[in-house]
């Protein structure tokens, strides 16, 4: 697990994508993003660097473009291989160093079976509340390379709504950690408290009671500064 | 500690299914080298493997450059997933030996 060659590799695919230009379409979202985060001037340095090694790709619904691109056979010459999840139809795509997962948000009912993204050639993961991070994103520029992924207010957000749906109780306290981590440090300054209130308060009312029942608990500060705005 | 004892038994997890598709995919990939050899001006195609000790040449016939090409993109895949195999299999046994401590 060298993370010399992790990101490595990442940097690489990053920049196939964006030369086959699909990458304008893709929000990298999950743990990565805190890397990211790090990169950023500001007071970002001091999040955990604690990451798991997949590397989640949100495709946004509706999608920005509908561009033929067969990312299976990009992701080949790089020694990726397809890796079948079960009877459900997901392919995830390993390596010795990463996996790579493409998920989409869940509309409506939802359903357990992928949803097929004919245009790349891939089946993406259906999952709840993934829209809010679509909503709010931001460019960082890594390595000549464009990319797009949750604001930070956003991403602490999610991961405070998604911690009250899990069930391993390793990956609920890892929400948290970084949920809270990411709090403390916007919360240190007026513009970054401004952010998570105003992406709070567009939130549906029953996503926003989740996440203020979980903050109650673990942070507190923004069930103060929602009461008192 | 915990967070950190479960981001490496994901990445144990991980790494046993991948490879399991490692071992899936190169069973279905071609093994070998393509040589050609010319005889009396036409060239004709062999597929190169070993087989124990021997090296056995299994004649293919002419080949369109089509076929050849794809043919040649598949044993370079599995030549390319060979290597990850063994790269997958290395991070596995530090995988495990962190998990034990």
């Amino acid at each position: 697990m060298a993370e010399k060659e992790q990101f490595a590799i990442l940097s690489k695919i990053l920049k196939r994508f964006q030369a086959a230009g699909i990458l304008d379409d893709l929000i990298l979202i999950g743990s990565w993003c805190l890397y990211f985060y790090r990169l950023q001037p500001g007071s970002f340095e001091d999040l955990p660097a604690v990451r798991t090694l997949d590397v989640d790709f949100l495709i946004p619904r509706p999608q920005r473009s509908k561009k033929e691109v067969n990312v299976p056979a990009i992701l080949e010459e790089f020694g990726f291989t397809p890796t079948y999840h079960g009877m459900s139809g997901l392919v995830v795509y390993d390596h010795p160093e990463l996996r790579l997962e493409f998920l989409i948000p869940e509309i409506g009912k939802g359903t357990s079976r992928p949803v097929s993204v004919r245009n790349l050639h891939v089946n993406a993961q259906a999952i709840r509340y993934l829209n809010f991070l679509s909503d709010y994103t931001m460019v960082v520029d890594y390595q000549g390379v464009e990319v797009r992924i949750p604001e930070p207010a956003a991403f602490a957000l999610h991961k405070l709504i998604v911690s009250s749906r899990r069930t391993k109780k390793e990956k609920k306290q890892k929400d948290l950690e970084s949920a809270v981590g990411l709090l403390e440090l916007l919360f240190e300054n007026p513009q970054g408290k401004e952010r998570v209130l105003s992406i709070l308060k567009k939130l549906p009312p029953k996503w926003r009671k989740t996440i203020l029942a979980v903050s109650e608990e673990h942070f507190s500060e923004l069930n103060d500064l929602y009461t008192s705005s | 500690m915990k967070v950190l004892k479960g981001v490496l038994e994901e990445e144990r997890k991980r790494l046993k299914s991948a490879e399991a598709s490692y071992v899936r995919e190169i069973g279905k990939l071609p093994k070998g080298s393509v040589q050609q050899k010319r005889i009396k001006d036409k060239e004709y195609a062999y597929r190169a493997y070993r087989k124990g000790a021997r090296v056995v040449y299994e004649y293919l016939g002419k080949l369109e450059v089509g076929e050849l090409k794809e043919l040649e993109r598949k044993m370079d895949l599995r030549r390319r997933y060979e290597e990850k195999l063994r790269e997958v299999r290395e991070n596995l046994r530090n995988v495990r030996r962190m998990v034990r401590g």
